[in-house]
């Protein structure tokens, strides 16, 4: 099996990572159990893999965390690797279908929609009248008693 | 009923057809076009994404569509065919008309995005409503009151079977008229083999209530032949040096298209002076895109009719807008210069509705009725209606309102065995003089005759003061300087008038509108709160969600016979809240007896002074409670005026004691709403001019300072109720749920992503 080893920076939420290859590491061969989605791999000690955090494995087809590798006498080094599931079935998760109550994009579209967001941070003390007035219209002026007579 | 997406197109149904015009394939140079994006966007040369609206709809022609199967011809500079005939089958491209805002802003979701800059490459906008920067309609769409006028070139052919000569007509001939083109035969020799159609022209009009309309304010006409599109300007008629017009095979024949109006793409006619440049496809040089100086080297796309007159038909058909036919000149045609119903009220059998379905034109067509109560004539009036196009089930999911909102308010005299009049305080104070010292009957018994033996004030059945701009009306100009009391006339010597009573009378104050100032949910309860001061009456809590991008109007009906009033809101025209309230005060008649009017009159004008220092104080203690605040307590009782406590003073006290807060039922807010605070030194109560205008408080909410949108956008998200695949969204998305089918993994591995899904991930 062959392994390609990276580092990134990407969040780790991230679907498609940005990925800086570092190095290929090939005929890897087991030399115990392995789990496939947190497997061990014993390679050769090499200093460019020290800070490597994300790996590839050809074999299983997917890509892996990485922890800081356990240097091991021998020369040797364990990659102890855990799944990265987002990134090993982005394509798949994105012709799911959802129903989404946060985005930070739809289609292009940003802001607020008319959802009432409890987490927008509204000043609790502050806020601001918007005054409007408006005048009676025909005002009309004259006598001001109205007097009701029996009479006549 | 058809979906809407059955007509139109799915959203997936539009993306290919907006993917499938690919023009690089043609060899179109890529610095003039660019491919479209995914559905909603088009991309422009220097790399820019514009989002499109999404009520827009667009179609794509039917396979058999002329537009989609157009050749070039090429004339010289004597205005000669060269015979350069190339067929070439066109991309299949998507149909569409401008209907640009004056400054071809373009909008996603009535949010502004972008200016569209022509020099920046094509740029096809689709029919759409179009927003101001308010986010308001200010172009409707309406699918069913766009119509197509269909104008034929036909030329003679020459004896190799070319069109030669200049065209004889554009809409009919002498010579030939577009129906015996196909079913006539002239000497034994079939017409269409001395004649050919090679082209049509193509005028869309919009049908307004006066008929058919070449140029209509709101929807910017051009006349387009073979789907030439020309950049907005803010005056049609006139150009500038940025004026382009893109010609996607479109006729440029000398003489030019004329349309109704005498306005637009005259080629031939207005040349290069009115345009600043012609773009169009040069078959010569792999369909590059190429802008042509010389007016006379003109390209020509044509194709020619051979089929039948119901062929014809389809070939207008397929161009996806409702048109007439008609009998033009002695010819059947394909047109519409009448005007004609359309839409979902069409009944005219020669009014006729092409046929779209999943986003196509078919060539095929209804007619009449069957047309008007089809479902994509209803689907036009819907966008009319500005529901727009969802692509889903057919559901009212706007809030334009719908029925009669209208109030009727009735006006009637009001009769009866009193008179009634209008005094001044001088003859009011001379009334009393003459009841109490003026009228000196001889004896008893005159007395008994004038006033059947009871108290002369007895036959004053009321007496009230009502304040300047809300007295009560006169009948006429006359002033009386006699009144009758009971059987004795007494003399005043100003004058006194009479009074107009009237039920249904009202005062009406100046519309106030009320607009929204975030857009969204924080323009609602419980962040803004909306308060209504009514002279006379008190203050009213309005509801945001009713009266929010609507114009309040307030009207005060007061009732002279008792001095009480009932303050009504209206929202655009429809009552939506009464208060009541007590415009006048009574004058005691006590005090009449008692001889001490004057000092009545007095304290009353004082009460009443006081009445409003406290209506303002009640006001100003109201505006911070969020309790409905029950209408001013009409208080005719002279004490009650003497002791001053009128009018909304008491619901006040109700409601400083009370200190509600108004908890919203739905929402759980962990930022909570502004908590409510009761306003002592309020600014602008301070500011109030006058006493007796209507007063409205919008108090709207504010964000926390150090508020990033896009940093919340980006950490946070913005709260939404979506139902879609998640390939709709990009950057931070956090769901409620997934349907996960169509991963191929594990049960644990497909649980931790939905874990993932619902605490929120990047895509």
């Amino acid at each position: 099996m062959t392994l390609t080893l990276f580092r990134t920076a990407d969040d780790t939420r991230k679907l498609f990572k940005a990925l800086t290859q570092i190095k290929t590491v090939e005929n890897i061969f087991p030399t115990g159990d392995i789990n496939v989605y947190s497997p061990s791999f014993m390679i050769d000690y090499d200093a460019d893999l020290i800070h490597c955090n994300y790996l590839y494995c050809d074999t299983t087809g997917l890509y892996y965390f990485v922890s800081p590798p356990v240097l091991i006498d021998g020369r040797r080094m364990e990659l102890n690797c855990t799944c990265d599931y987002l990134m090993s079935f982005a394509n798949d998760i994105l012709n799911c279908n959802a129903t989404v109550i946060r985005r930070e994009n739809y289609r292009g579209e940003t802001g607020a929609t008319n959802v009432p967001d409890t987490k927008l941070p509204v000043d609790p003390k502050r806020f601001f009248y918007d005054g409007k007035k408006a005048a009676v219209l025909n005002a009309n002026e004259g006598l001001n008693y109205f007097v009701a007579i029996n009479g006549g | 009923m058809q979906l809407n997406s059955e007509i139109w197109g799915t959203d997936e149904q539009q993306s290919a057809a907006v993917s499938g015009f690919n023009i690089d394939t043609y060899g179109i140079a890529k610095s003039s076009l660019d491919t479209c994006d995914t559905l909603g966007h088009y991309k422009v040369a220097h790399g820019t994404s514009v989002p499109i609206d999404q009520t827009v709809n667009y179609w794509q022609l039917w396979d058999k569509s002329p537009f989609n199967k157009l050749v070039f011809i090429r004339k010289d500079g004597n205005n000669n065919h060269i015979h350069t005939v190339v067929k070439s089958i066109k991309p299949k491209s998507i149909f569409c008309c401008m209907m640009p805002p004056q400054n071809a802003n373009i909008y996603f979701n009535k949010n502004y995005r972008y200016t569209q800059l022509w020099e920046d490459g094509i740029f096809e906008p689709n029919v759409a409503n179009a927003y101001n920067n308010r986010g308001e309609i200010i172009t409707k769409f309406n699918y069913n009151q766009i119509i197509a006028r269909f104008t034929f070139v036909v030329y003679l052919r020459d004896e190799n079977g070319n069109p030669t000569g200049s065209p004889i007509s554009k809409t009919t001939t002498t010579n030939c008229s577009i129906y015996g083109f196909f079913h006539n035969i002239e000497d034994n020799v079939p017409v269409r083999e001395k004649y050919m159609i090679t082209g049509v022209d193509l005028e869309l009009f919009v049908i307004t209530p006066q008929g058919q309309s070449g140029y209509a304010p709101n929807y910017v006409i051009y006349p387009v032949s073979g789907a030439l599109i020309e950049t907005p300007q803010p005056n049609y008629y006139y150009t500038d040096s940025n004026y382009k017009t893109y010609i996607r095979g479109a006729s440029l024949i000398g003489g030019g298209i004329s349309s109704a109006g005498g306005y637009g793409a005259q080629v031939g006619a207005f040349g290069q002076s009115n345009h600043g440049e012609y773009w169009g496809y040069d078959p010569d040089n792999h369909w590059e895109l190429k802008n042509f100086i010389n007016a006379n080297n003109q390209y020509i796309d044509y194709f020619e009719f051979t089929g039948t007159y119901e062929d014809m038909l389809s070939q207008c058909a397929s161009l996806g807008f409702w048109f007439k036919e008609d009998l033009i000149g002695g010819s059947t045609i394909p047109t519409a210069a009448d005007p004609i119903i359309t839409g979902e009220n069409c009944t005219n059998d020669r009014i006729i509705m092409p046929i779209i379905e999943n986003g196509q034109t078919t060539g095929r067509y209804l007619r009449g009725t069957a047309a008007g109560r089809s479902s994509q004539a209803q689907w036009g009036a819907n966008w009319r209606d500005n529901v727009g196009y969802t692509g889903d089930k057919p559901y009212k999911s706007d809030a334009s309102d719908r029925g009669d909102l209208t109030t009727v308010f009735h006006r009637a005299s009001l009769g009866g065995s009193l008179n009634y009049y209008l005094f001044s305080p001088t003859e009011l104070q001379n009334l009393v003089i003459n009841i109490n010292s003026g009228y000196q009957p001889a004896t008893q018994e005159q007395f008994t005759i004038d006033f059947k033996g009871t108290n002369p004030a007895d036959y004053i059945a009321n007496v009230l003061y009502f304040p300047d701009g809300f007295v009560c009306p006169k009948v006429d100009s006359t002033t009386f300087t006699s009144v009758k009391i009971g059987a004795v006339t007494f003399t005043f010597p100003v004058g006194v008038e009479k009074a107009n009573v009237e039920a249904g009378y009202y005062k009406e104050f100046a519309p106030i509108p009320v607009s929204p100032e975030y857009y969204s949910f924080m323009d609602y309860a419980p962040y803004t709160t909306i308060s209504l001061y009514i002279p006379f009456c008190g203050t009213v809590d309005l509801d945001p969600s009713i009266y929010m991008g609507h114009t309040v109007t307030v009207r005060l009906y007061i009732d002279y016979l008792t001095g009480s009033c009932t303050g009504v809101v209206l929202r655009d025209g429809l009552a939506t809240d009464t208060i009541s309230g007590s415009c006048g005060v009574t004058i005691p008649l006590t005090a009449l007896a008692t001889g001490s009017y004057q000092n009545a009159i007095k304290q009353a004008e004082i009460s009443v002074k006081q009445a409003e220092i406290q209506r303002k104080t009640a006001w100003l203690g109201a505006i911070g409670a969020t309790g409905t605040l029950i209408g001013g307590i009409a208080t005719g009782n002279p004490l009650a005026i003497a002791g001053g406590v009128v009018g909304v003073v008491g619901a006040a006290n109700a409601i400083e004691s009370a200190n509600l807060r108004k908890e919203s039922a739905v929402y759980t807010l962990d930022h909570t709403a502004p908590a409510v605070e009761n306003v002592s030194t309020a600014s602008p109560a301070n500011a109030i001019g006058l006493d007796y205008d209507v007063h409205m408080l919008i108090k709207r909410p504010l964000y926390l300072g150090g508020y990033d949108s896009e940093i919340y956008s980006h950490t946070v998200g913005n709260a939404c109720m979506l139902n879609s695949p998640l390939s709709s969204f990009s950057g931070l998305t956090v769901c409620a749920d997934a349907d996960l089918s169509g991963i191929t993994a594990p049960a644990e591995i497909k649980s931790a992503i939905l874990s993932a899904l619902q605490s929120g991930v990047y895509i």
